[in-house]
């Protein structure tokens, strides 16, 4: 079964631009338009990752990863933000919420493709080992 | 009276329940004011409530008042009087006691005497008057100087609350444009990759090609913003600095992948030169990335395809020099020259985006000397360039030799440095100065014109016995502190060395260790 992976960014070309990207490279895909949609849409589709814009006109990505990480089987889930702003604080924002990774717009999609194949093998590995146990 | 202009009517208002000392006391005035006789105006009453009441509305005036009144003493109604604002209040007794004399002061009168003295001693009446009016208009013009300099400072205040708020916005503007260009500029840059990259149908060699152009486009674009971002963190002086030891390798590895991106996007090749044994250095980490980025990408910027962009490094006077080097066109001794009149400018943030020589070289001048370092650019027509910087090495006399040698540099009417270093633990060390020296993001806050040259003051605070103060101050070049020892004592300061700037930081090196010496040996003597 492919890896799914949620899609939040209130900006309809990126997520588009994503999907593509990612869709090719094999993954299923599911998207949000704002910060509590990415909340609801995490909750129902359980998705292996997410990439989350930060900035977003509800709530930002930041509080939303933080609801969502509270949530049942998501306490783990890796998750990839990304960033129009390449400001030290949200940067350190997102490590200390324990992001996988941080991203500034325009981002290298390349990279972004990258971290998300190393975090999943990651989990994969760590969800083996703890089934071993 | 000096103080009474010639138009001027001095109303003295004589308040006595006793009617033969009313009229003794208008004769002792009138004796005792002859030169002035005919300004003056008496107003006689038998009680202070009728005297309160009918009190002028403007002065000149003098009231003299007897200490018991209509049951009561000074201290119940010279607060009246006082306030009232006219003149000043002289309380005059029977009696004397100390005791009435203390009470009538704290009620605010002028002066107290004794009813006899004052109507047989006219010059002693008229020194009293006199003295009481004068001291009486010093604290007017006080009180009104007073409230001029309040008013200033509200309208000082309000107006620099307007300019911050004015610049906030502006700052607020530069990073709100910012944030709007890099969604757009990520939509650009995802798309012409998925072209590229075949995800959207065949690509033939001409669209790579094309689509390469868009890509390398974005990226500028994108660096743009970030220098955008930088020069108005440099122009409003908020950027912090949080100098430590670092390694180059190190702090290399961190920009490497995304510098040979941009290289392999313009098949040039990059090549990194940095011996292992290369000493640590003392710098904030993220500034000397950023300023190894901006001449990369820029050395990027002006190299032919399939040319080489190298990165060296090396130890050499007190310093690490860190080149880039390419072989692009190259620049005209006259470029470089025109280049560096800017740099050397390069406080004076105009300089921005001067045309031909790029946002990012000004942001690399501020940058480096954030640093504590100086830049070079050594070029010749069709032999490339090479830009080089220097960090200082993680050893504090090469840290003070650098910091010092900014502050030199600075013109005679330039702002200069002052640093403080505190430390409340009981001794100054070196690691205390290194420390204050990681932090000092402006060195050249503190105006301070016509000096031309900076000493070092050591010096114990005695309003606190734990902290010792070490201070960075100026001094003629080759004369003494400008703070004089005299000076340095009022402001509790103890002057343990001072000495022209050419050495000064091994002799700051010395002083403090003479000074750990001697507060130790006065510690012990203590005991």
């Amino acid at each position: 079964m492919p890896n799914t992976v949620l899609i939040v960014d209130d900006e309809p070309s990126i997520t588009v631009a994503l999907m593509t990207r990612l869709e090719a490279h094999g993954y299923r895909v599911y998207h949000a338009i704002n910060g509590l949609a990415g909340v609801e849409a995490a909750a129902l589709h359980q998705p292996d990752a997410i990439i989350m814009d930060v900035r977003m006109p509800d709530i930002n990505g930041f509080d939303a990863f933080e609801r969502i990480q509270r949530m049942p089987g998501l306490g783990r889930v890796p998750i990839i933000f990304l960033s129009a702003n390449s400001q030290d604080a949200q940067r350190k924002r997102a490590d200390s919420i324990g992001a996988a990774a941080f991203f500034s717009k325009p981002y290298e999609p390349a990279e972004i493709i990258a971290a998300l194949e190393s975090k999943l093998t990651d989990r994969l590995t760590k969800d083996r080992r703890v089934s071993h146990v | 009276m000096p103080s009474l202009s010639p138009c001027d009517c001095l109303q003295i208002i004589i308040v006595d329940d006793n009617a033969d000392h009313l009229t003794l006391m208008q004769s002792a005035v009138e004796a005792a004011m002859t030169d002035i006789i005919e300004r003056i105006e008496y107003k006689l009453y038998g009680s202070a409530s009728e005297a309160i009441v009918e009190l002028p509305e403007h002065g000149p005036a003098v009231v003299i008042c007897d200490y018991c009144l209509d049951n009561l003493t000074a201290s119940d109604w010279v607060p009246d009087f006082v306030s009232a604002g006219i003149g000043p209040v002289l309380v005059v007794s029977a009696s004397g006691s100390e005791d009435a004399a203390a009470k009538a002061f704290r009620a605010g009168a002028s002066d107290y005497i004794i009813k006899s003295v004052a109507f047989s001693d006219h010059a002693l009446l008229r020194h009293t008057i006199m003295e009481a009016q004068r001291r009486f208009e010093l604290n007017q013009s006080g009180r009104n100087l007073t409230k001029r300099l309040k008013l200033a400072n509200a309208e000082l205040a309000i107006k620099s609350r307007i300019l911050k708020e004015t610049s906030e916005t502006a700052h607020r503007f530069v990073e709100d444009v910012a944030h709007e260009f890099r969604t757009p500029l990520a939509v650009i840059q995802e798309f012409a990759s998925i072209i590229s990259d075949g995800l959207a149908g065949p690509v033939n060699d001409k669209h790579t090609e094309f689509l390469s152009h868009i890509t390398n486009a974005t990226r500028d674009l994108a660096e743009l913003v970030d220098d955008f971002l930088d020069a108005d963190k440099l122009r409003a002086g908020t950027l912090r600095v949080e100098r430590r030891s670092h390694g180059l390798n190190e702090i290399l590895d961190g920009i490497w992948p995304l510098l040979t991106m941009r290289a392999k996007s313009r098949q040039i090749s990059l090549v990194r030169t940095v011996p292992e044994s290369i000493p640590l250095v003392f710098t904030d980490l993220d500034k000397a990335r950023r300023t190894i980025v901006n001449l990369v990408v820029n050395a990027i910027k002006f190299s032919p395809a399939e040319s080489t962009v190298s990165i060296s490094a090396m130890e050499r006077d007190n310093s690490v020099h860190v080149d880039v080097r390419d072989h692009g066109p190259g620049m005209s001794q006259d470029a470089i020259g025109a280049m560096f009149h800017r740099f050397r400018q390069s406080n004076n943030t105009d300089t921005f985006g001067a045309k031909g020589f790029g946002l990012g070289l000004s942001i690399v001048a501020q940058l480096v000397k954030l640093n504590l370092g100086e830049v070079d650019v050594r070029s010749a027509l069709g032999e490339g360039s090479t830009f080089s910087f220097t960090l200082p090495l993680a050893v504090p006399t090469s840290v003070i030799d650098h910091f010092l040698s900014q502050v030199l540099a600075m013109e005679q009417d330039e702002p200069i440095a002052a640093i403080e270093v505190r430390h409340a633990a009981g001794k100054l060390t070196i690691d205390d100065l290194m420390s204050a020296l990681s932090r000092v993001s402006r060195p050249w806050d503190l105006v301070a014109p016509h000096r031309d040259g900076v000493g070092v003051l050591i010096a114990g605070s005695c309003t606190d016995p734990d902290a010792w103060v070490a201070r960075l101050e100026h001094s003629d070049a080759l004369g003494p502190l400008q703070t004089s020892p005299e000076h340095a004592a009022q402001l509790n300061f103890r002057v343990l060395g001072s000495w022209p700037i050419r050495d000064a930081s091994t002799h700051l090196a010395e002083c403090i260790a003479q000074f750990e010496g001697r507060t130790h040996a006065e510690h012990s003597a203590h005991r």
